[in-house]
């Protein structure tokens, strides 16, 4: 002892002193902890420096709680709780062989066991495992609030857990939605742009409205819809923009800069810029005018060679998302689908144009060789004869009788050469028009005609023989088979088109599908770009429509679908 | 024939070239070299004093630190190099370096602890754990709660705080071939033979205890629930006006440490550093716990030498009887201070004379350390003394 030398009483009352002051500094510590292990740590450890004993622990049944005085990891809990309950005085503490060993039962955690091992002769001094004992309540009070702590602590984290992990689900569920949606857009989108498509709208129209979708999916600024008309030039057949800025697309774009567009053109795949001081020539100028930072561009291609190119730009300071080229790819599948069937449409038609105009050219020749040929020797033929009547005697009655009659016959031949060279190709169609043929077959009919013609001048000669051609099959088939007793002729151009409608008031029930003229008449109508639509039911007549639209030149508009 | 186990002490002077080399060449006598401990002043060029005896030595692990005056045969002495070796086949040693040990004291303890899983033959019956630490970097007890906590009562303590020659800015721990600063070296020492511990300071309680009513780490604020410094000093009988500087406490201080109790032992004694006159509060070089007791302690010249032979005769007498192959001291710079150049010659040539000639080295020290028994380690204005038998 320091005080050494000092009177035994004066030495209790300094112990007495001691661990009165001693219980400050083990409060503090254990005030200090916040958890139920930290509190038995420094418990442990403040009790061995205040009795200044080499071993403390705290066990339960063989359940080591807290210990000083071993190698970490390595105290024998079997010992300490033997220890514990008294069947065991004494304890083999490492460097200090056997030592007496106290124990004090804590209130908490239950059956628990502090146990406090000091080397030397003998063990604690019953003021000493009083003391002890005061510590031991303190200890439990400590341990039993920092457990409820604990388990306070515990049930907040578990439901701040499950409120975390709540939080996550619905974020998750939000995103499928947002993306459930999004794909229900983008498949809304493509419905009805192949919508479109299917029903051959015209092509600016379907570009206009591709580009419009893409934008909206894409979350673009402005999408380009580019055909590549030649190796270095590019026309803009459809461009949208969020702000529409006025740029001139008019004259199109050389492609020499233009780096998202050469790389779908040279190589036929998508491509990405995010750097647009990338960019030259005339595009450059001009997307920098539209603050383009980055865009995307992927390829329309046809029949195997990339026709054109949809790029997709924006001015966000983020980068276009990872899958913009795949979105984009969908649409321009469509778009080259349409952009094929257009091609093929086209083809088509100009065949058909091509077969039409090339029969009206053999009628007009048979009609020439038959007016200029036949027509006129039958005439000279008819001439001679009369004079050849005119010298035969009077007594010669019977002759001239014979003669006339011949003449008769030559002359009716001659009406019907003309009646037939008339429906090959009737000389006054080309000749004065539309209007006089049409007068012409009206009054030749052989079924009464009420002819309506309005504004019809001079039209191009396919048109003009298509409209002569649709009324002369329309009343053929009104007298042989309709057996009407009237029909109504009307013709007028309207809008750049000429409409013609003949309604009879026959037994109805024409069908094209079933071989009648009619088939010719659509072949002849829509090679010119046209339409024709009959209306027949049983009972109450026939009625034509045909729309022809008028054109310079032969070959029709361009047109999209079947 | 080859010598079992043995121990040499090596010394380079301020004016020799190359010290580190020609320490270690002095020190290296044997082969089997298991462990160097290094005190090295901050007078000479640590880093290359650390190569060179490196060089020297193969490699072997060695731990060592910077001081405060140098102990070897032929007296203490400054701004020299020491260099202690042990070797042959009845040493296991392992080494540690704990860093950043100020972040974390008692995690520097754990991991300077950590030398003793790396001594390669727990077998032996004889171990202890030497530790040199940064006596700046904090409460040293702290560091040996985390090795006490990690290792147990099983293995005692011993060893020192690094100092600078009193400059008190920075100190250097020296471990294989590095150099470090705020670290924590250790060496994990095993022997075939005894190891002896001998802990004493010579200071005596004077008068009734005090409680610190009011601390907060190495700062006393309140005795007995007065201030600090004026209730220290009415205890003494020194009106304030006989000590109102640093340098007049300090004198007071030397002769009158402060001590803690401890059971069966000498009191630890706590070296009173300084003071604030403002605010009336002591520093200590180590922690106060709040609500201790603590008494004014004295000593003189003769109790502090009685010590020294005191702390030899405690350490010889693990020894079973056999003579020591050579010692090592820990010795309070306060100690120097109040025995004085020649007191401290003298002292040193006791311990030479309890050494019966085996070499010796040490150090002066910034905190003793030393747990033989109970949990308490540290200590100030104390001789530790470690004999290798």
């Amino acid at each position: 002892m320091a005080a050494s030398g000092a009177q035994g009483s004066a030495a209790d009352r300094l112990a007495q002193r001691r661990e009165y002051l001693g219980s400050f500094g083990f409060v503090a510590a254990l005030a200090a902890s916040e958890t139920v292990a930290s509190a038995a740590q420094q418990a442990v450890e403040r009790i061995a420096e205040t009795f200044d004993a080499e071993m403390a622990a705290i066990v339960q049944s063989d359940r080591l709680i807290a210990s000083i005085g071993y190698p970490a990891g390595a105290a024998p809990a079997a010992d300490l709780w033997a220890t514990a309950t008294g069947d065991e005085t004494a304890i083999l503490v490492p460097g200090c062989g056997k030592c007496s060993a106290s124990s004090v039962r804590l209130e908490h955690p239950p059956g628990a066991t502090l146990v406090v091992a000091r080397s030397g002769p003998a063990g604690l001094s019953r003021s000493e495992i009083s003391f002890l004992n005061s510590l031991a309540r303190v200890l439990s009070l400590r341990m039993s609030m920092l457990r409820l702590v604990e388990e306070e602590r515990a049930l907040r984290e578990e439901s701040e857990r499950q409120a975390a992990e709540v939080a996550h689900l619905l974020e998750i569920l939000a995103e499928r939605q947002t993306k459930l949606e999004w794909l229900a857009g983008e498949q809304a989108a493509l419905r009805r742009v192949a919508t479109l498509v299917a029903t051959g709208v015209p092509q600016d129209r379907l570009f206009a409205a591709v580009a419009e979708e893409v934008s909206k999916l894409a979350k673009a600024d402005s999408v380009w819809m580019v055909r590549f008309e030649s190796e270095d030039t590019v026309v803009v057949e459809a461009l949208w923009e969020r702000n529409p800025s006025g740029v001139d697309i008019s004259s199109g774009f050389k492609i020499d800069g233009w780096y998202p567009a050469m790389t779908v053109q040279r190589w036929a795949r998508s491509t990405r810029i995010d750097d647009p001081a990338l960019l030259g020539g005339e595009i450059a100028a001009v997307w920098m005018r539209l603050h383009v930072r980055s865009a995307v561009a992927s390829p329309i291609a046809v029949a195997g060679r990339v026709w054109g190119a949809v790029v997709v730009a924006t001015a966000d300071t983020d980068p276009m998302v990872a899958d913009t080229e795949d979105r984009v790819a969908r649409f321009t599948e469509l778009i080259a689908t349409a952009v094929s069937n257009a091609e093929a449409s086209v083809a088509l038609a100009a065949s058909r144009a091509r077969l039409v105009a090339a029969g009206d050219d053999v009628r007009r020749r048979i009609e020439r060789n038959l007016h200029d040929g036949a027509q006129q020797r039958l005439v000279t033929l008819a001439l001679k004869l009369r004079n050849v009547r005119d010298t035969v005697p009077g007594e010669l009655a019977d002759l001239r009788g014979q003669l006339l009659s011949i003449e008769s016959g030559m002359n009716d031949l001659l009406d019907e050469l003309r009646e037939i060279s008339r429906g090959v190709h009737p000389a006054v169609l080309s000749q004065a028009g539309l209007t006089p043929a049409l007068r012409s077959v009206a009054r030749t009919a052989a079924v009464p005609v009420r002819l309506e013609v309005q504004d019809v001048k001079r039209l191009p000669e396919a048109v003009e023989v298509a409209g002569y051609y649709v009324v002369s099959e329309a009343l053929a088939n009104a007298s042989k088979h309709a057996q009407a007793t009237v029909v109504d002729v009307a013709a007028r151009v309207a809008d750049d088109t000429l409409r013609i409608r003949v309604c009879d008031d026959g037994v109805g029930g024409a069908d094209p599908a079933l071989g009648s003229g009619l088939i010719g008449l659509q072949d002849r109508v829509e090679a010119l770009g046209g339409s024709l639509m009959v209306a027949s039911a049983k009972g109450v007549g026939t009625t034509i429509e045909v729309d022809l639209p008028i054109a310079e030149s032969s070959a029709p508009p361009p047109a999209l679908g079947g | 024939m080859e010598r079992p186990r043995w121990f040499a002490v090596g010394r380079a002077c301020p004016s020799d070239d190359r010290p580190g080399y020609r320490a270690a060449d002095a020190a290296l006598v044997g082969d089997d070299t298991k462990l160097l401990v290094v005190f090295c002043s901050q007078h000479q060029d640590v880093v290359e004093v650390v190569r060179q005896i490196s060089d020297r030595s193969g490699g072997a692990p060695l731990i060592g630190c910077s001081t405060a005056g140098e102990i070897a045969p032929g007296g203490p002495a400054d701004a020299t190099v020491v260099v202690a070796a042990l070797g042959g086949p009845g040493f296991s040693v392992s080494t540690s370096l704990a860093e950043g040990a100020s972040k974390d004291l008692r995690g520097a303890g754990v991991r300077a602890a950590a030398a003793v899983d790396g001594a390669d033959d727990a077998e032996r019956p004889y171990q202890l754990l030497m530790l040199l630490t940064d006596g700046l970097a904090g409460d040293q007890q702290e560091i040996l709660r985390g090795v006490y906590g990690t290792l147990g009562a099983g293995i005692p303590l011993v060893g020192g705080c690094a100092g600078d020659d009193l400059s008190m800015t920075r100190t250097f721990q020296l471990y294989g071939d590095s150099v470090h600063s705020d670290a924590v070296v250790a060496a994990a020492l095993r022997s075939d033979a005894p190891l002896g511990i001998g802990v004493r300071h010579g200071w005596r309680p004077v008068g009734e205890p005090m409680v610190v009513t009011e601390s907060a780490g190495t700062r006393i604020y309140g005795l007995d629930a007065r201030p600090a410094l004026s209730h220290y000093l009415e205890r003494l009988g020194i009106s304030p006006s006989e000590c109102s500087s640093t340098e007049e406490l300090a004198q007071v201080a030397l002769t009158h440490p402060l001590g803690l109790g401890s059971r069966g032992e000498e009191a630890h004694v706590r070296f009173i550093a300084g003071a604030d006159f403002g605010e009336q509060s002591l520093l200590c070089l180590a922690e106060i716990p709040s609500e201790s007791l603590v008494w004014i302690m004295a000593g003189d010249r003769d109790s502090v030498l009685h010590a020294t032979d005191a702390a030899c005769l405690e350490s010889l007498s693990a020894l079973e009887g056999r003579p020591p192959l050579g010692m090592l001291a820990f010795d309070c710079i306060a100690r120097r201070s109040v025995l004085g150049e020649q007191g401290i010659k003298g002292e040193v040539d006791r311990i030479e004379v309890m050494a019966s000639g085996a070499p010796m080295a040490g150090f002066y020290t910034y905190g003793e350390i030393a747990r033989k028994k109970g949990v308490h380690g540290f200590h100030n204005q104390t001789l530790v003394v470690l004999s290798v038998g």
